[in-house]
């Protein structure tokens, strides 16, 4: 009787296992908010997941893009999200030092691809133009644009006026019709209207020193994800890893894809990748200039004082 | 007392409507601390009243408050203008009215705030933008309800003043606008409300201005609670709109 009873339940057994559903072995799943959906850098999970990469690491993605680093911290810390993309270094240290469970774990972006330009009528052709009766524009206070500005004012001693001028599309709105000088763009954004001659580049955020050695934007984790789902995490990175190589490697599909993506040409794609995003921008694993970023949240408010270093320890978990 | 004389008690209602306030605050408190309601999602009503006193000295509340005040006047005091008139000439002129009420209509319920873009090229990154754009929102409620306060006066009344001879203008101003006045204010008052969540959601989205510049400056910075102070300003200026309306109502109809 105990014999036939064992058989019957092995076989139920054997029957579920073949009868389950592929969900039922399914790869882990990761849910994400993106932030500045279309750049280069932001594509990377993108790209990534339309090669296969992340599901060859036993990973499953859910994307939602969003609007700013607030939008896309806020579910982090709601615990709706288990991972941020694109995170504002400043935003995330902001958000740790009030307490909420936020962990970085991994650099986003380390330099900035902005760029700012003019009209091409205008007599301003670089930053040095500037005098004090022109206007450069900045995305929001406290975002990576205005830290630019404020780098830009300082190292080359400029006496021009700042001026929040929102995203891309709004501030070329405003420099077509004459109420800033110089506006502000991320690729692939605006290169369409400098090849057909409207505007020209006046100033990349890499000629600034202090933005060339800044991670500006971040990867961070909900902490309690981070604890609890750490080899998913640390694959999901594995394949974040493979994806830049893929990237950047010799397969032109990458580049198709993006355009897609980003609703440009190929040739598009390859100058945003070629001219405006070098590997080294996209590298997640470290997090350059922590002391000028400190410093720059206390600045503007973001903290009250910087971070002692166990809190540093605590926050800036790279996940390798 | 009993419920009739609490009822028209001036103090009862008003302490009813703080203690219902007061005892929500406490609630959602409550929740918070026993982490029922995530307290980095939500902070402590406790921490928002700490905040006022940074956000006031810090953030120059006071000049942003003047400036959305300001806009959202400025917008109010055009809508009203140029609501009410426009009302008065579709209902005067038949013709028109059917020509243009479903357009009207159909403003009202348009999301504008999309057209900030198109706003910012004709009047440029400047107060004037926002004003404008909570004026466009606004303004069709006040026309609606203009045209139905004025069509909804009682025939017998205006059979009244024919009687009495009043010449078209004394019609209006003796029996028509008085009638139609709740039915104007009633509008006047949603217009008010489509101004001003127009006024400081383009603040907010163009990041010009006063209490919505703010509102997103202090969101990125992760200032929960600061961001929620803010807040409670844009409410204090609904507010200050709303005691005043009533005044003015209760100026332009003494008896009711």
């Amino acid at each position: 009787m105990k014999t036939r009873f064992g058989l019957a339940l092995a076989l139920a057994a054997a029957i579920t296992a073949l009868a389950s559903p592929p969900g039922a072995n399914a790869d882990d799943l990761l849910k994400l908010t993106i932030g500045q959906r279309g750049n280069w850098d932001t594509a990377i999970t993108q790209l990534g997941a339309k090669a296969g990469i992340f599901k060859r690491n036993g990973i499953e993605l859910d994307m939602v893009y969003t609007s700013g680093s607030g939008e896309t911290l806020q579910p982090i810390i709601g615990g709706a999200v288990d991972l941020g993309l694109a995170v504002g270094t400043l935003g995330a240290i902001a958000a740790y030092a009030k307490g909420a469970p936020v962990r970085i774990i991994g650099a986003q972006a380390t330099g900035a691809a902005d760029y700012w330009y003019a009209k091409t009528s205008s007599p301003i052709k670089k930053l040095t133009d500037l005098t004090d009766k022109n206007t450069i524009a900045f995305s929001t206070n406290g975002s990576s644009t205005n830290s630019v500005v404020r780098a830009f004012i300082d190292e080359f001693k400029l006496k021009v006026r700042p001026m929040a001028t929102g995203n891309p599309s709004s501030t070329l709105t405003a420099v077509m019709t004459g109420q800033v000088d110089v506006g502000w763009a991320s690729p692939p954004f605006g290169l369409k209207e400098i090849e057909e001659g409207k505007t020209r580049i006046v100033a990349r955020a890499t000629d600034s020193a202090l933005v060339r050695g800044q991670t500006i934007r971040v990867i961070v984790a909900n902490a309690d994800a981070l604890a609890r789902r750490k080899d998913a995490i640390a694959r999901f990175m594995k394949a974040y890893r493979e994806s830049i190589a893929y990237m950047y490697g010799d397969n032109p599909q990458v580049l198709k894809d993006y355009g897609e993506f980003a609703g440009v040409s190929e040739a598009v794609a390859r100058r945003v990748r070629d001219d405006f995003f070098p590997k080294s921008l996209v590298d997640p694993d470290e997090i350059h200039g922590l002391d000028a970023l400190m410093a720059e949240a206390v600045t503007l408010k973001f903290i009250a004082a910087p971070l002692t270093k166990e809190q540093v320890a605590e926050l800036v978990q790279i996940v390798k | 007392m009993n419920a009739a004389a609490l009822t028209r008690s001036r103090i009862f209602p008003l302490a009813l409507g703080l203690g219902a306030l007061a005892a929500a605050i406490l609630a959602v408190e409550a929740l918070i601390r026993i982490g029922v309601i995530n307290r980095f999602i939500v902070p402590l009503p406790s921490q928002i009243a700490l905040a006022f006193e940074r956000v006031i000295v810090e953030e120059d509340i006071a000049g942003r408050f003047r400036l959305t005040l300001f806009e959202a006047f400025t917008a109010g005091a055009m809508i009203t203008v140029v609501g009410v008139s426009v009302g008065l000439l579709l209902f005067r002129i038949n013709i028109l009215r059917q020509a243009t009420e479903t357009w009207v209509a159909a403003l009202a319920s348009a999301p504008t705030v999309l057209m900030y873009p198109l706003f910012l090229v004709i009047f440029g990154r400047s107060a004037w933008t926002i004003i404008m754009m909570g004026f466009v929102a606004g303004v069709p409620p006040v026309i609606l309800k203009t045209i139905e306060g004025l069509t909804g006066t009682r025939r017998v009344l205006i059979n009244v003043g024919k009687s009495f001879n009043l010449t078209g203008p004394q019609l209006f101003a003796k029996i028509l606008f008085p009638a139609a006045l709740p039915t104007i204010f009633v509008g006047i008052r949603l217009g008010l409300i489509f101004t001003l969540i127009n006024v400081v959601g383009v603040e907010f989205l163009i990041n010009f201005g006063g209490l919505g510049q703010l509102i997103n400056d202090l969101a990125e910075r992760y200032d929960l609670p600061g961001t929620y102070a803010a807040i409670s300003f844009v409410i204090l200026v609904s507010v200050c709109f709303f005691v005043l309306t009533e005044w003015i109502e209760r100026w332009l109809r003494p008896v009711d």
